[in-house]
């Protein structure tokens, strides 16, 4: 028994030394460095599901092959990403070397974190890229404060109303809704519980309605924060009425829509519930796809409907690339940017419905061959109007958006009047204070 | 060096342990003492800066916060005393049973093994006012719907009955292990005296388990107190933050605010409770075992 136990013992060592022996020899094999400059070099990359994400992973093999480097891409739910993001940069910031990020929402704070490295340099020597071809907007979105280049973009969205063509003709209705009154008209018309139709499909919870609610705040006339003296405007009489009318608007959407994410309302309206959903129309595949959708051969497309300071829907980039400054791979993480954000694969994302930021992909008939005409002209009107942020921007985005997804949720719980002004008084103060630290 | 070895055996034979409560307990709380007592939002290029005790100040003067301790210590009170009820009754009755007693206790037993992200996925889906399974049975029946997880005046109850559905098979399995050991002269005794079933229940069966059922609060009490994962699944601390509990408002303030310092800090103030509370817990177990002989 003790000699069965010694033997079993001295196998297990001798497996375990077998094991380390055969992880330095896979390190000291591979072709010479010329031909695949990275061999032996593995990267991390924390991304969220879009056309760019599907295209690098579907083409990954080509790069792998080529560079000689392993890539790990990690695809999370974009605030899970973003959490991801912070976790690791809390840990010192080595696991992960590429990441995603929203320029909006955090660009000021990752760049005063000093999380991302400038990128300046490395698209100066990146012969045939292009970096030009990037939508002004978009480059300037990813430009920090201090003039550097931190991110590459490669997502840009706006909002926009998807419609469900068939409970439209159902309903006898002859144009889509150009103003908000037509849109309100509209989708009360819609609503019938009973029968489990409803109006409008939107972001209901606080949190996440804040962007989609952006259009609506401009559309009113009013804005979350006056940019040049850092003053929080919520309790504008403009803000108060884009509140009142974004809590009206859900009352016909489906029960419980006030605490809908994006995964809700999109839900709702892939399941044909409702007439109308308004978000960003960069989720176009997923309400398309027969696979995933109920509605995916019914649903038509609206510009945002205007209010009185006329046509306002957001368009933003994004979602943009970056690298971490404590990345070991920072050359290798480069490499891999730099092809899954150039021309060749831009193309392929547009080709699988997704919506970069490159002039010359739209540019391309054969880019936009399955991107559907009436959602292209749409989508070029929204380029051309579009606001250039969707929730406030400062330090503390995450907090201050927080603390209008409040005032959201309190218009939503039935509020109005002086009882709304009040409490919206209250957080505007909190939003003032913490702007006030920045 | 061999007489320091055999001198000091038993202390080295400790070694492991202890390293492994430094590294894994010790060094984490003082970092968050630490941190606690500093403005941090991660930065990689500015150091943390000492603000002392003004991160507690601040945060026991929020209204988030006391209410975030107020909707923990309420969720943990009405769900552990439900889930000690009905873990007690249903353990007494599976323990009567003979035939099938392993399946069907397998079956109860189920709802522990589940895995809370996953559950609270299926539980938010069934939920649902527009798509879920309660409200299509309640259209069903003619009934009004209910908005569930989405109306702050109900979230507190739905999570509530998920917690129970997840937390009883615990208690089920711990009470049941009290009463296989426990001594049957009791209940003969009793038979003898011409005592009832419900007297036996009370004045015995209860009784006698007391410290096993209040080991069974304490291990089902610390996980509610630190619930997460059923709660980020299903609500995400919503609607409007009705249903936040602590721990996931130092996520929040840790890692969608960035501020280390603050969420450190509602760390300790959350573990200075929970270890309060286990402390209790104890010192009433070993009161009852005492009276108990």
């Amino acid at each position: 028994m003790k000699k069965t136990g010694s033997l079993i013992m001295a196998l297990g060592l001798a497996l375990s030394l077998c094991a380390c022996a055969g992880g330095e020899k896979d390190e000291q094999t591979g072709d010479a460095a010329g031909d695949k400059p990275y061999e032996g070099t593995s990267i991390t990359v924390v991304t969220c599901n879009n056309a760019a994400t599907r295209m690098a992973v579907e083409h990954l093999d080509e790069f792998e092959e080529e560079t000689g480097m392993e890539v790990n891409i990690e695809i999370y739910e974009p605030d899970d990403a973003i959490q991801k993001v912070a976790v690791n940069a809390a840990a010192g910031g080595a696991g992960v070397d590429v990441f995603c990020y929203r320029p909006i929402q955090e660009s000021l704070s990752y760049e005063e974190n000093g999380w991302f490295i400038p990128l300046d340099d490395y698209i100066a020597d990146s012969e045939g890229y292009d970096y030009e071809d990037f939508f002004a907007s978009a480059r300037e979105a990813t430009t920090g404060e201090d003039g550097h280049i931190y991110g590459i973009p490669y997502l840009v969205e706006g909002e926009i109303i998807f419609v469900n063509t068939e409970i439209f003709e159902s309903l006898g209705l002859e144009e889509y809704p150009e103003t908000l009154e037509e849109l309100l008209e509209a989708c009360e018309k819609a609503y019938d519980p009973a029968n489990n139709q409803y109006g409008i499909a939107l972001r209901g919870e606080g949190n996440q309605a804040v962007t989609q609610f952006s259009g609506f705040l401009y559309a009113f006339g009013g804005d979350f924060m006056d940019y040049d003296n850092m003053t929080a405007t919520m309790n504008t009489p403009e803000a108060l009425a884009a509140l009142e009318y974004y809590a009206e608007l859900l009352k016909f959407g489906p029960e419980g829509i006030t605490s809908a994410n994006l995964t809700d309302s999109q839900t709702y309206f892939k399941q044909g519930l409702t007439l109308f959903r308004i978000d960003a129309y960069s989720q176009n595949p997923i309400t398309v796809d027969p696979e995933q959708s109920l509605v995916w051969d019914k649903v038509d497309y609206a510009m945002f409907p205007a209010g009185d300071n006329g046509v306002t829907p957001y368009n933003i980039t994004a979602w943009a690339w970056a690298i971490s400054s404590n990345s070991e791979h920072q050359d290798a993480a480069w490499e891999f940017i730099e092809w899954a954000s150039g021309k060749e694969q831009d193309v392929l994302a547009a080709l699988d419905g997704g919506f970069g930021a490159r002039t010359s992909t739209w540019e391309d008939e054969e880019a936009m061959e399955n991107i559907p005409e009436n959602l292209a002209e749409v989508v070029r009107q929204t380029g051309e109007v579009g606001y250039d942020l969707d929730r406030p921007l400062c330090f503390n985005a995450a907090e201050v958006r927080a603390i209008v997804g409040e005032m959201i949720d309190a218009a939503n719980s039935g509020m109005r009047g002086d009882e709304l002004k009040e409490f919206v008084e209250t957080k505007n103060a909190e939003m003032q204070a913490l702007l006030d630290t920045e | 060096m061999r007489h320091w070895l055999n001198k000091n055996t038993k202390y080295l034979f400790t070694v492991p342990t202890v390293t492994f409560v430094v590294i894994c307990m010790a060094y984490p709380l003082l970092y968050a003492a630490y941190m606690s007592l500093h403005e941090w939002r991660m930065s990689a290029v500015k150091a943390p800066e000492f603000i002392g005790l003004q991160n507690f100040i601040t945060l026991l003067q929020d209204d988030r916060v006391l209410h975030s301790i107020w909707f923990t210590f309420s969720y943990f009170f009405v769900t552990v005393a439900l889930e000690a009820v009905f873990g007690v009754l249903i353990a007494v009755m599976l323990s009567k049973i003979k035939r099938r007693q392993s399946l069907i206790r397998t079956g109860f037993i189920f709802p522990m093994v589940a895995t809370p992200i996953a559950m609270g996925y299926v539980w938010r889906m069934m939920y649902d006012p527009a798509i879920g399974l309660f409200n299509s049975a309640l259209r069903a029946m003619g009934l009004p719907v209910s908005t569930f997880l989405t109306n702050k005046d109900t979230v507190f109850s739905a999570l509530a009955v998920m917690e129970v559905w997840h937390g009883t098979p615990l208690i089920i399995l711990i009470v049941l292990a009290g009463l296989a050991g426990m001594n049957s002269d009791y209940y003969e005794s009793a038979k003898v005296d011409g005592a009832n079933g419900v007297q036996v229940f009370f004045r015995i069966t209860l009784p006698l388990l007391m410290p096993t059922i209040t080991m069974g609060i304490m291990l089902r009490g610390i996980d509610v107190l630190k619930l997460y994962d059923l709660i980020f699944a299903t609500t995400a601390g919503g609607p409007n933050q009705a249903s936040e509990n602590l721990n996931l408002l130092v996520y929040t303030y840790a890692f969608d605010y960035l501020d280390m310092g603050k969420a450190c800090a509602l760390m300790l103030i959350f573990f200075t409770i929970v270890l309060v509370f286990a402390g209790i817990c104890i010192i009433c177990r070993r009161k009852l075992e005492r009276r108990l002989g």
